[in-house]
């Protein structure tokens, strides 16, 4: 089973196509893989409450686009209450932050009054994570330390820089690491597995930035155990969201 | 099939603690079944390039066989002066270095170094070729100067494209890779502006093999593989 926990449906300001859910099942499908997790580039790009709905609409009942709510720390009151919109709608698995487009970090007071309704929801929040100040993974010291509970992906896992989420990967079992980035180093992968252990290390892709190929052909040619694979791809991505299994 | 892969590199890794020995570097290229690749010398990046020129043309000559062909890939630093850069420019075609390479941004020289004026119309003189990495405007500025003879090999972003699609495309002999084109459908957009142009490179194993290599449609591996590289091999008078 292969699970892609980091997408987008909408635009992107490059010479793309704009994709919608009905494409990327088509993606998928060519692919291979099973499912995949989006959030709305819309909202993280620009209105975060408009964005969210169209996300919702675009994947209302769909068995493998599982959606990611747009939270933005610039917008406190606003993202709480897009988190009470949609607790209950099983089509939002978790919570999606980019702090280097909302240039916001996740460690300011109003991120840290974010952490505490993500931790109570006990879903995971994917933020975005790179190599400068802004993005850098070590914005997540704080609230591990003041939720232990938070459950938090490191999209790119510190993108060039995924020493850096190693270096912290050891403070939280609720910490996890998702693979994807225009580096597609194979050692990256093979480090984070020895950081993170074999159990939370995710494959994700960018999509529809990336072609899903490009992070699958990263994996592929990493130096990995049948177990360590298994997980990568999937596993690991079922049992953190609640997903069946690939040996169920 | 045949598969040309115009960006591996060997030696130390000083930027990240990440293994880029030969042996291992050799054998991701094996197992992704590259038959010919251009290789760098990471010495020659970062410390000498005169070194590092040498070491890598006895790197290739040792290791070449019939599964894989390597073609050394020279180098040199324009800070170095324009004395010394001649002097290993001359050195290097002695050696059998066709292939230059030039690393603007890891250096940190610009586009428009004056030592460029004087050794790139040289290499190209010499039936050489130059890869570069770098923004639109800076690969812009050294085929300019290395003249419409000499072929340029270069790693474009997709996240660039509406830059470089207008920007480089008139430029003949301009070779994108397809290794930065991971938009979805991105390596026909740029085949578009560079019918027949795009070509192959990893940058392994600071890259997968498999990452580039997985955006090419079925009916575009022939071509991207080798036989739009074919042109710049028989200029390094490798005819695979």
């Amino acid at each position: 089973m292969i699970i892609d926990i980091h997408g987008h449906l909408g635009r992107w300001y490059f010479p793309t196509v704009d994709v919608t859910a009905m494409m990327a099942e088509r993606a998928l499908a060519e692919n291979g893989v099973d499912m995949l997790l989006v959030s709305s580039s819309y909202a993280l790009r620009y209105d975060l409450v408009e964005g969210n709905r169209r996300l919702a609409q675009s994947i209302r009942g769909s068995d493998r686009i599982k959606g990611y709510v747009v939270l933005n720390p610039n917008y406190p009151d606003l993202s709480l209450k897009e988190m009470e919109k949609y607790a209950d709608n099983p089509d939002f698995v978790g919570f999606k932050i980019h702090p280097e487009i909302f240039h916001h970090r996740l460690d300011t007071p109003q991120g840290m009054v974010l952490c505490e309704a993500i931790a109570e929801s006990k879903k995971p929040l994917l933020i975005h994570t790179f190599g400068s100040s802004m993005e850098t993974p070590l914005q997540v010291v704080k609230p591990i330390e003041t939720y232990p509970s938070m459950k938090i992906i490191l999209a790119h896992s510190g993108g060039y820089d995924w020493n850096l989420a190693n270096d912290i990967a050891s403070l939280s079992p609720n910490l996890y690491s998702e693979i994807c980035c225009t580096c597609t180093c194979v050692q990256k992968i093979e480090n984070l597995i020895e950081g993170f252990g074999e159990d939370r290390v995710m494959f994700g892709s960018d999509f529809s930035l990336f072609d899903e190929a490009y992070s699958l052909g990263m994996a592929k040619d990493a130096d990995l155990t049948p177990t360590q694979r298994r997980k990568l791809m999937g596993d690991n991505a079922a049992k953190l969201f609640g997903f069946c299994t690939s040996e169920e | 099939m045949k598969f040309v892969d115009f960006q591996a590199s060997y030696g130390f890794s000083p930027k990240k603690a990440l293994k880029a020995d030969f042996p291992y570097v050799r054998s991701l290229l094996e197992k992704s079944g590259v038959t010919v690749a251009v290789l760098h010398s990471l010495e020659g990046l970062y410390y000498d390039p005169k070194a590092g020129n040498e070491d890598v043309v006895s790197v290739c000559r040792e290791n070449s066989c019939k599964e894989i062909t390597f073609i050394p890939s020279g180098t040199f630093n324009p800070l170095e002066g324009v004395e010394r850069c001649l002097e290993i420019v001359q050195r290097g075609f002695d050696l059998g270095i066709r292939f230059w390479r030039l690393y603007p941004e890891q250096m940190r020289f610009a586009a428009d170094h004056p030592v460029l004026n004087i050794v790139l119309p040289l290499i190209a003189e010499n039936g050489g070729v130059v890869g570069v990495d770098a923004v639109p405007a800076a690969v812009e500025t050294i085929v300019r100067i290395a003249g419409d003879e000499c072929p340029l090999v270069t790693s474009l972003h997709y996240y660039d494209s509406a830059n470089w699609c207008l920007r480089l495309s008139p430029y003949a002999n301009v070779f994108p890779s397809c290794r930065l084109l991971h938009g979805i459908e991105s390596v026909d957009y740029a085949a578009k502006y560079f019918p027949n142009r795009i070509v192959f490179s990893s940058d392994v194993p600071f890259g997968a093999i498999s990452s580039p290599l997985g955006l090419l449609h079925p009916d575009q591996k022939k071509r991207i593989l080798y036989e739009n590289a074919a042109p710049i091999l028989r200029r390094l008078k490798y005819d695979h």
